[in-house]
């Protein structure tokens, strides 16, 4: 007899939770939705938070770079700067009900200052906006990376834990800041219905995050000798299902999103067919310091904390309150980027 | 090619399994997920190794006689024990005693320290072994899950001390009474008889700790006379006891300090009860 299977967290009577009283107002209808500004519309999560929104209304998308293919069918899209003039003049010719922040930079070979400006500033100025042009609701998609991977992290971190991303990892301060300046922000102007979603690493076939530039591109990659911490994915369709949960919804809080399960650093390794290549770790922070310092690597130096220690949380209160339920398993949601190992692609839900 | 190395090694250990030990872990009622783990880092793929490798010392040199294992119910509990013997081979007996002599067998969820996650290799072993960080918010997780947790309220305070206060149960920690209210866990008092002589420590050198960052360093007749050799437990025979579970009724938020510290004292006493029919009943340290 093999142990029971799970497919869901935690069973029989719950056990009472740490009381996180949200802003319960103005919750009961849902808001209108005929005009919807969407941020960063030419990245993966963009172009499939669009593709969702299709024919329920106006869509209207605001990038650096414009929509490749198409996703750009229908969209009225902007290629600007959002901390610039042409932004603001988006939402001064009014009728935008509301907005999906999607656009933040994690890239670390992007200059520091472009980052910054990406993140933190973009985020100011979009909020400025909705307060000032009569925006209904906001979506801001920042990252669960924001509570940081710390040795004293318990399993399943509620939306009230402390971030300490910054403890260890300066190159994530632009993700924090911008996630607390929204949540000040979010209790600031409480007639707009503001959401922050801080979904875990995405995962899946048109997505770029960070977890995925990691595994994806080569067949070694780097580990800590020693450690093997327990991580959540989430499939990027899932994601864009809790952004339009959100959106629909409308409530003022904050919301972690957690995905279908947890699995170890090496599990997922080997399911998606990489190898990893232990090193001390003593001396990977320093060989990785240097490498970043040449934005020779997609990813940095105190970022190998998040190979080191556990950082898991709860999204119970998103599936309780707004009805999320991760549809793709966490082997499929692997799959979907596992590299070709007989020579054929493997598409999410092919089960080969 | 490194999945390939760690796959004909595990083949390799394969052999060191033992199949009672493997059955009774395939039998814990803890969920998994598809790929075998729970979300605390449990897999039971890794924990047979790791648990087969601690039978034979459970079996034989400790020679691990229990009492009592009924007492243990296959869903929520908190297994609160007295620590003692300097080294927590104490944790690891009983845990093995949970798995090896409970029905259903039971995964004992143990607490590591602060710093533990910071170590390399043993840290993800022992997750997979099915401890976790010791920390209120996991103890409420895993009682949420039906787990079975194992702690000691000495603490250090416990495990740390000399041989001339053995079998004193020195100061408890209140937060398991704390989580059981919580958590409508009950409690199963535990008692551990054999541990204090495994290393009987005469004194401390509390200078030498503080410069070295551990919680105590002890002075035992090997230990540091025979350099890591004294670090070797004697093989004394443990001797381990449950009792029945207490359950405690209440509210946590609007239970009174006093209440906690009257039902602590409950649990301590029941514990101090086992061991002294532990000592009255055993003819020898090592037999």
């Amino acid at each position: 007899m093999s142990p029971a299977r799970d497919d869901g967290p935690a069973t029989r009577s719950p056990v009472p939770e740490v009381s996180w009283d949200a802003n319960e107002q103005a919750n009961a209808d849902p808001p209108l939705l005929r005009r919807v500004v969407v941020t960063g519309a030419a990245k993966g999560l963009g172009r499939l938070v669009l593709r969702a929104l299709e024919g329920s209304c106006e869509r209207v998308g605001i990038d650096h770079e414009p929509i490749e293919g198409d996703a750009a069918r229908g969209v009225e899209h902007y290629v600007c700067d959002l901390t610039k003039r042409p932004a603001e003049d988006i939402f001064r010719q009014g009728g935008v009900d509301a907005v999906v922040h999607l656009a933040f930079e994690d890239d670390p070979r992007v200059g520091k200052h472009k980052r910054y400006n990406r993140n933190v500033l973009s985020t100011m100025k979009l909020l400025d906006h909705v307060a000032r042009y009569d925006v209904k609701s906001v979506v801001v998609v920042s990252t669960a990376a924001v509570y940081g991977a710390h040795p004293h992290n318990p399993a399943f971190l509620a939306e009230n834990a402390p971030l300490r991303a910054l403890e260890t990892y300066s190159g994530m301060r632009e993700r924090v800041e911008a996630d607390r300046y929204a949540q000040a922000w979010m209790w600031r102007h409480d007639h707009v219905r503001t959401t922050i979603l801080r979904p875990t690493h995405v995962i899946g076939p048109t997505v770029m995050s960070p977890l995925k530039a990691y595994i994806t591109r080569r067949r070694v990659v780097p580990v800590l000798f020693g450690f093997d911490p327990m991580m959540q994915l989430i499939h990027e369709d899932d994601l864009v299902q809790a952004i339009v949960l959100a959106l629909r919804a409308g409530r003022t809080d904050i919301f972690n999103v957690s995905g279908p399960g947890e699995i170890s650093l090496f599990g997922m390794l080997r399911e998606v067919g990489v190898s990893p290549l232990p090193l001390p770790h003593p001396a990977a922070y320093v060989v990785m310091r240097q490498l970043e310092r040449l934005r020779a690597v997609p990813f940095s130096s105190p970022m190998l904390d998040f190979l080191r220690y556990n950082l898991l949380v709860s999204d119970r209160r998103i599936r309780r309150e707004l009805g999320f339920s991760p549809r793709v398993g966490l082997r499929d949601t692997l799959r979907s980027i596992a590299l070709p190992r007989t020579g054929k692609y493997i598409a999410p839900g092919d089960g080969a | 090619m490194f999945f390939k190395l760690s796959d004909a090694f595990h083949a390799a250990l394969d052999r060191t399994v033992s199949a009672e030990v493997e059955d009774r872990i395939r039998r814990v009622p803890t969920k998994l997920n598809e790929y075998g783990f729970d979300p605390f880092g449990f897999n039971p793929d890794v924990a047979k190794y790791l648990y087969s490798a601690a039978y034979p010392i459970y079996k034989h040199y400790f020679r691990v006689e229990t009492h009592g294992a009924e007492h243990l119910p296959g869903d929520r509990v908190i297994v609160a024990a007295n620590h003692s013997g300097v080294l927590p081979w104490d944790g690891l007996m009983v845990a093995l005693s949970m798995l090896m002599e409970a029905d259903p067998p039971r995964l004992a969820r143990g607490m590591a320290e602060r710093w533990f996650p910071t170590l390399p290799v043993f840290s993800p072993l022992m997750q997979r072994m099915g401890h976790v960080l010791g920390d209120p918010q996991n103890c409420r997780e895993l009682l949420g899950r039906d787990e079975a947790i194992l702690v000691f309220p000495e603490g250090v305070r416990g495990i740390g001390k000399t041989i001339w206060e053995a079998y004193e149960l020195q100061e408890f920690g209140t937060g398991f009474v704390r989580l059981a209210l919580e958590t409508g866990a009950p409690i199963v008092p535990c008692a551990v008889v054999g541990a204090e002589e495994q290393m009987p420590s005469v004194g401390n050198v509390t200078p030498l700790a503080r410069l070295t960052g551990f919680p105590y360093v002890p002075v035992t007749p090997f230990f540091p006379a025979l350099g890591p050799l004294g670090l070797l437990p004697l093989p004394v025979r443990y001797r381990v006891y449950y009792d029945e579970p207490i359950h405690f009724d209440g509210d946590a938020r609007s239970t009174s300090d006093e209440d906690v510290d009257r039902a602590v004292e409950i649990v301590k006493s029941k514990i101090h009860r086992l061991i002294q029919y532990g000592l009255e009943t055993r003819e020898g340290v090592f037999s």
